[in-house]
């Protein structure tokens, strides 16, 4: 008798311990599909952005192509348990956000166009959308170590093992983005 | 002519000048020689005139307390007890209120007369003393806590760089045992109406501990956010209805702010905030009244509340400025 009463708390803690690991996974998916939202209203923008830019743009046709071809690549759709698909979908994100950065640094030059209300209009809407950007990624990471927390904490482990539920990575900032701002690069 | 500080004893000049101190109060000092010294003048003959009434009222109510007492005291052992407590009682409340009327006219005086110009430097912002903040507005939040009697007065309201706003101070009473009522809430509230409309619901809560938390989640269909800023997640408890749209929201830079205004407002105050729909709703429960005239013995020409004044305001329009809500970004 004692024994059964042992085995069913046994496969309470164990059932308690797995619904919370789905719990948490599916957390972390859903929060990752948060920022696929929001990078979805960025790529939306994208297109409206570079059409007023290369009115003006004359010089700068390969950057406009080159945001073209990275807005393509970002949207690709990826299998969010995939871990390599996961980084290689931030990175290609980074890499479009940086271009997008380098094209509204390169407007600064183009005066008739930093004025115009249109421009105006989609760096403010853009820089709003890289905010929810911003919201979402830290959505995402609060999920990811709820999940990472559960996954790596005995007994939690056991059962993580059990069912091939592994640890998401984070959404961290890239080596370009650490490095400290060189004024004299910018202003040369 | 020097008018004496009675607190200090040290003179005042009669023409008194305002220097501006913090960035925020550029432009103050034209606005205080054109527009608001002409009433700082005039409510400072007036309150000279009412401090000699008072100070005469004194002198002729407060010997009178001995008969009322006497008299009192007379009827309560001779007569009615009860009876006597009340009467000595109304009557003591009478001439209280005698002795303290110069001191009421004053204040109102001062809330007509010089607030309701000072709040022009800010744009297109008026005050009135006796309106308050629809109850509309209290019903449908999610940070007031149940209440019978809603008291309201001092109300300000207007735009602020385009943002309609409106403030005023606030007393909610709740019944109590033998429906006797006691205050739950006492201090500022702040209703902004913002140029982008939210999804969802966020509030921001005082932190009430594990139990209290946990107890106040159990009937809520909001969800707790957990955020990275350590000090602000012991103070305060966050929730939402989406998760994405409250970080966006609750950025480091809007965190400090809010902190900001509480400290501006009363260090030990609580305050609170909920964005719902296409409005901000913030509370600060303080004991300290914003658009009270000083004591009557201090002179109107004393530009120290001023100054406090106006670092309160900066506190609020700096929440506005932090979430750009005066712009329109197409979100």
């Amino acid at each position: 008798m004692e024994i059964l009463i042992l085995l069913i708390i046994v496969a309470a803690i164990f059932y308690a311990l797995y619904v919370g690991l789905i719990h948490k996974q599916n957390a972390a998916k859903e929060s990752f599909s948060g920022i696929d939202v929001q990078l979805k209203k960025r790529h939306d923008l994208i297109p409206n952005v570079l059409t007023i830019a290369q009115k003006f743009m004359d010089h700068e046709k390969s950057l406009l192509t080159e945001i073209t071809a990275l807005r393509t690549k970002a949207e690709s759709p990826i299998d969010p348990t995939n871990d390599d698909s996961l980084k290689q979908k931030f990175a290609a994100e980074a890499q479009l956000d940086s271009k997008m950065k380098s094209l509204f640094v390169a407007v600064e030059n183009y005066p008739t166009l930093k004025s115009d209300t249109v421009m105006v209009q989609a760096q403010q809407t853009y820089n709003e959308v890289e905010e929810h950007i911003s919201a979402a990624r830290r959505f995402y990471n609060s999920a990811v170590t709820e999940l990472n927390n559960a996954v790596k904490v005995f007994p939690g482990s056991i059962v993580a093992g059990m069912l091939a539920i592994k640890e998401m990575p984070y959404f961290e900032a890239t080596e370009a983005d650490r490095k400290e701002v060189n004024a004299a690069d910018i202003l040369k | 002519m020097d008018i004496p500080d009675v607190q200090t004893n040290r003179p005042i000049m009669a023409s008194a000048t305002f220097v501006e101190r913090a960035p925020y109060e550029k432009g103050f000092a034209d606005f205080f020689e054109k527009e608001l010294k002409g009433h700082l003048q005039k409510a400072e003959e007036g309150r000279i005139i009412l401090l000699e009434e008072y100070k005469h009222r004194k002198t002729i109510g407060y010997p009178l307390y001995i008969p009322i007492i006497l008299l009192a005291g007379v009827i309560v052992l001779y007569a009615d007890p009860q009876f006597g407590l009340f009467a000595g009682i109304g009557l003591g409340a009478l001439l209280y209120g005698w002795i303290q009327g110069p001191v009421h006219k004053y204040r109102s005086n001062v809330k007509e007369g010089i607030i309701a110009e000072l709040v022009k430097f800010f744009g297109e912002l008026t005050f009135a003393e006796s309106k308050k903040i629809s109850e509309k507005i209290l019903e449908d939040s999610g940070i007031i806590p149940s209440y019978t009697t809603y008291n309201g007065s001092d109300y300000l309201s207007g735009n602020y760089d385009g943002v309609p706003m409106e403030m005023c101070e606030v007393e909610l009473k709740q019944k109590g045992n033998k429906d006797r009522e006691f205050t739950i809430f006492r201090g500022e509230m702040f209703n902004i109406k913002l140029k982008k409309t939210f999804k969802g619901k966020t509030l921001v809560r005082k932190d009430s501990g594990f139990l209290g938390n946990a107890f106040g989640g159990m009937f809520s269909k909001l969800e707790k956010v957990k955020l990275e800023d350590p000090k602000f997640e012991k103070e305060f408890e966050v929730c939402g209805s989406d998760q994405v749209e409250a970080r966006y929201l609750l950025t480091t830079a809007f965190m400090e702010r809010l902190l900001t205004l509480r400290d501006t407002f009363d260090k030990d105050g609580t305050i609170q905030c909920e964005f719902s729909n296409d409005h901000l709703f913030i509370t600060i429960a303080t004991t300290r009244d914003l658009f009270e005239a000083g004591p009557i013995e201090k002179s109107c020409l004393d530009t120290e509340d001023i100054h406090t004044f106006l670092a309160q305001m900066e506190s609020v329009f700096q929440v506005i400025e932090v979430l750009k809500l005066n712009k329109y970004t197409g979100l």
